[in-house]
């Protein structure tokens, strides 16, 4: 085949193709019908069967909140030592699920990863949730929740201005701002698809509605044009802003001196880890979203097949992160410091935890070397669940068991949660999943117009294929 | 989609034509190797140890830069990706300079440079040969040598423990001792040229051999293989940094290290790859890589000059915040005195300037500004390097006296060692690496993706 040839196409005797983004050559027409179809139709069975508990379960947080407000933070098990405990775990647990929605949106935009289309939505619905969840740990943690308003840089009573050398500060800022960004980014890529739900809507109130947030989207070329250079730019501003809200995160813990806190891989470790649990979390949701609404042609294995890679690479920079921060405890030669690893992964209150999450964070995602695993549902949940575990308990590592044995052993002390942080942290399940199932519920799950954009018909130069069939299908 | 574009490309792929690089490899080849000789003489004159610290810099500084390909062609392979088979071969020639470094990593390895690089080894030179001295005098002869390194290592640890009881300052360096001890050096520096520098050759072997038959089991076979060799390269990569440049002062840590180090060495790979593509262009070859390439290229140095910043202001911010002694003599070192203009101009050399220069979308497709971005990097990067070994010369090698009648905290005339070791290390590297382009051809032309990277849009 390639005697004599001169032109590029012939120079190469044979293509590798590629899988496709969307199984069985569906049409528009197919994925139209189908993701608005989830919005339209009646909700099965198994959303009432998962609703309701979340909604049941979010008044455990309602109920923590108001009982923790009214009463003080003496209700929760902090200790002397222990000054934040499930509290902040709990904050820096969301805030990292949080992260892999603008991961998707963002970045694989940037990088021009086709894939992200079938999956960005719902994981930036995620981002969302996951933020709100984290952002109540912090407020309520105040003390004077009433007066949590003196975060904000205003000269609020006697001249008095926040600790701007604080990094606890810095987060606020870091999270308002991604949170708003990560709204707007949202939002933008909504409106084309709320417009089609406009045009599709039979109810007066909900073409109203989903008019009102179309925002008059005609779909005309000139629409099409500046919400493209919109959405690019907005991607280019959140890139940094992945980075920057975990990084800050993470300085509130290395900027101290606590043993364990301050070591200098923390940024990119936090980040890599966000991206992991991210990962994790946006699989842990979006597999039974694929059974429960057949979407299996749009969310494909390869989909699947892709994340799992994701999290087997993010898990694997996190174990290096482990590994390295052992390694220079030990090195570094400073006794305090190799004396919080050693009751982090020995002696201390607290090995079973780390252990814990050493199995869950490196080991478990190991298996997805293998392709097998990556293609089998079962394995892959199981892993997710251990990846969602073992996150919790990474923060738990780091912020509890540096701070239980501190500087002075007379200090030590054991760190119970009390049932108030329990159900808190519980109620904050309920609300991400109640949340999330309303997005499901009210909003197309998947961004119907970046999944059609990818689809080979929308190649100016595709050829309808003669034998009515896709080459890939 | 095939129809719309013809690139007129020989059935076979293409070859460099060795004449056209003959008299650049000629002029590099001449300046290797009189370096080579100046450096020979500079070894064995009283300069040495001042020269090896100039010959380290000028080493790293050419190694990271083949790490930094290798670590882009095996991400390319792990990833599947099709965009940058078209420029392939130049990382794969870029990452296969790694072998080739085991050979000027030898004076370094040599023992009386190694002392004068690494206070460590010093150390354990003066306590090995007080322990020498002391067994010689009660007469204990030597037998025995097949007792081995074992023995040994573990009276000389002995030894540097109680040398510590009398000088606190060795506690360290007993401390680390199971990981600061020279066999385990060795073992270790062979080691990263000797894995890594494999990993480089049969990657690239992988890749020819698809050349002659085309068949796709070559390119699975180097996907299923760099995903195998990343981790390797992450540890390898990362440990080299730390042997080779943290030791320079073995109390001083940082967990940052590996990752700060491997920043600038992806960085400047880039770079590199895109300037050689450039002049392969401009040899009148490779026609099979467009704008759209260099765009994907320019943007992905792009990434790491804020990859690079975030790195590097992560870890200055973290240990000036904490403000630890430990932690902070680094960095005081390179703020004070002199230097302090070096490390203030890095930030705007190696973040801002870049940073603001590349972020329009039509520098990064023209060759001509994007060629320009890549020399500044490169020149950036020296200052990098330059700023992490040099400063510790002066440390290291000054008496009291000179300490204290130093105006700036450097030997005078110093900077022309540098200058030497700099030009020795890369005229060799050049004329090697100009030496591999035309021995295979300059693209993957059976690759089952060229099409893919051909027909490029982003």
């Amino acid at each position: 085949m390639a005697n004599g040839s001169t032109t590029a196409d012939e120079a190469t005797p044979t293509r590798m193709e590629r899988e496709p983004l969307v199984l069985n050559n569906r049409s528009y027409h197919w994925i139209t019908e189908r993701i608005c179809g989830v919005v339209e139709g009646r909700q099965p069975l198994i959303w009432w069967i998962l609703f309701l508990p979340s909604v049941f379960l979010m008044s455990f947080l309602l109920f923590g909140l108001v009982y923790l407000i009214s009463t003080g933070v003496g209700v929760w098990g902090n200790n002397h030592p222990v000054g934040w405990g499930w509290a902040i775990t709990n904050f820096v647990f969301w805030i990292g699920i949080g992260h892999a929605g603008t991961l998707i949106s963002a970045i694989l935009f940037l990088t021009r990863q086709k894939w992200r289309t079938s999956i960005n939505r719902a994981s930036e619905a995620m981002t969302l949730f996951a933020v709100m969840c984290a952002g109540i740990f912090p407020a309520v943690h105040v003390g004077r929740f009433w007066q949590v308003w003196f975060l904000a840089p205003i000269p609020n009573a006697n001249g008095i201005w926040q600790n701007f050398k604080s990094a606890l500060l810095w987060d606020v800022f870091a999270v308002s701002t991604y949170f708003t960004v990560s709204v707007i980014f949202w939002y933008l890529g909504l409106v084309p698809d709320l417009a089609t739900l406009r045009d599709r809507a039979k109810n007066g109130i909900q073409k109203f509605l989903y008019g009102l947030f179309a925002l008059g989207w005609r779909g005309s070329n000139r629409h099409w044009n500046h919400y493209e250079m919109a959405y690019l730019l907005l991607a280019a501003l959140s890139t940094p802003l992945v980075l920057s809200v975990h990084s800050v995160v993470s300085f509130d813990f290395a900027t101290s001196v606590v043993p364990g806190w301050h070591t200098t891989i923390f940024p990119p470790y936090f980040v890599a880890g966000a991206i992991f649990g991210g990962f994790a979390m946006v699989l842990t949701l979006m597999i039974p979203a694929r059974r429960i609404y057949n979407l299996y042609d749009l969310i494909t294995p390869k989909h699947i097949d892709n994340m799992a890679k994701i999290i087997c690479f993010t898990g694997s920079i996190v174990g290096y992160a482990y590994l390295m921060e052992l390694f220079i405890a030990w090195y570094g030669g400073n006794k305090y410091e190799m004396a919080a690893f050693r009751n982090r992964i020995i002696d201390g209150y607290y090995p079973w935890a780390y252990w814990c999450m050493m199995f869950c964070n490196v080991v478990a995602p190991q298996v997805f070397w293998f392709k097998w695993c990556r293609h089998n549902i079962v394995v892959v949940m199981c892993v997710c669940m251990c990846v969602n575990i073992g996150m919790w308990f990474e923060r738990f590592v780091i912020f509890v068991t540096s701070i239980a044995q501190d500087w002075l052993p007379g200090a030590w002390d054991m760190y119970h949660p009390t049932w108030v942080e329990q159900i808190t942290f519980a109620g904050t399940f309920g609300l991400f999943l109640g949340l999330f199932l309303l997005f499901i519920r009210f909003l197309p799950v998947i961004a119907m117009s970046e999944v059609k954009g990818v689809l080979p018909q929308a190649d100016p130069h595709y050829h309808e294929p003669e034998s009515g069939g896709n080459e890939n299908a | 989609m095939s129809a719309h574009s013809h690139i007129e490309l020989p059935p076979d792929g293409e070859r460099l034509d060795d004449s056209k690089v003959a008299p650049i490899r000629k002029v590099a080849f001449a300046i290797g190797f009189i370096g080579l000789i100046a450096s020979v003489v500079l070894f064995i004159s009283p300069l040495r140890e001042k020269f090896i610290y100039s010959w380290l810099f000028g080493f790293y500084y050419f190694f990271s830069i083949a790490l930094g390909g290798l670590f882009w062609l095996l991400l390319h392979h792990a990833t599947n990706s099709g965009w940058g088979i078209a420029v392939r071969r130049v990382f794969e020639n870029i990452a296969c300079v790694v072998p080739f470094m085991l050979l000027l990593v030898i004076p370094i390895l040599l023992p009386q440079n190694r002392d004068a690089l690494y206070e460590w080894t010093k150390e354990l030179t003066r306590i090995e040969a007080k322990m020498h001295g002391e067994e010689s005098g009660e007469v204990q002869a030597a037998a025995g040598a097949s007792m081995g390194e074992a023995h040994e290592d573990h009276s000389l640890r002995h030894a540097v423990h109680l040398e510590a009881k009398a000088d606190p300052h060795l506690h360290l360096l007993y401390h680390k001792y199971p990981y600061l001890n020279k066999t385990f050096f060795y073992l270790r520096a062979f080691g990263y040229f000797i894995i890594l520098g494999a990993i480089a050759l049969w990657m690239r072997s992988l890749s020819t051999r698809q050349d002659e038959d085309g068949n796709h089991k070559w390119t699975l076979r180097s996907r299923r293989a760099a995903c195998g060799f990343l981790p390797i390269f992450a540890v390898g990569a990362s440990f080299a940094a730390i042997d080779f440049l943290k030791c320079l002062d073995y109390a001083w840590f940082s967990t940052m290290w590996g990752v700060y180090v491997f920043a600038g060495s992806a960085l400047n790979s880039m770079a590199v790859a895109i300037l050689v593509t450039i002049f392969l262009q401009k040899l009148g070859y490779l026609k099979v890589v467009t704008d759209e390439h260099f765009h994907i290229m320019g943007k992905l140095m792009f990434a790491f000059v804020i990859f690079w910043a975030y790195v590097t202001f992560s870890q200055y911010f973290l240990i000036w915040y904490a403000n630890v002694p430990e932690e902070t003599k680094y960095f005081i070192t390179r703020n004070t005195e002199g230097w302090h203009i070096g490390s203030s101009a890095l930030m705007w050399v190696h973040f801002v300037i870049p940073f603001l220069f590349l972020l329009p979308a039509w520098v990064k497709k023209s060759t001509k500004y994007v060629a320009l971005a890549c020399v500044w990097n490169l020149i950036a990067h020296l200052l990098d390097h330059y700023l992490i070994i040099i400063p510790e010369r002066f440390i290291s090698l000054a008496t009291n006296e000179e300490m204290l009648n130093a105006t700036s905290p450097s030997f005078s005339g110093a900077f022309l060692l540098d200058i030497i070791a700099f030009a020795t290390v890369g005229g060799l590297v050049v004329w090697y690496f100009l030496g591999m382009l035309p021995k295979r051809r300059l693209y993957p032309c059976r690759d089952p993706r060229l099409h893919e990277s051909i027909h490029l849009t982003n």
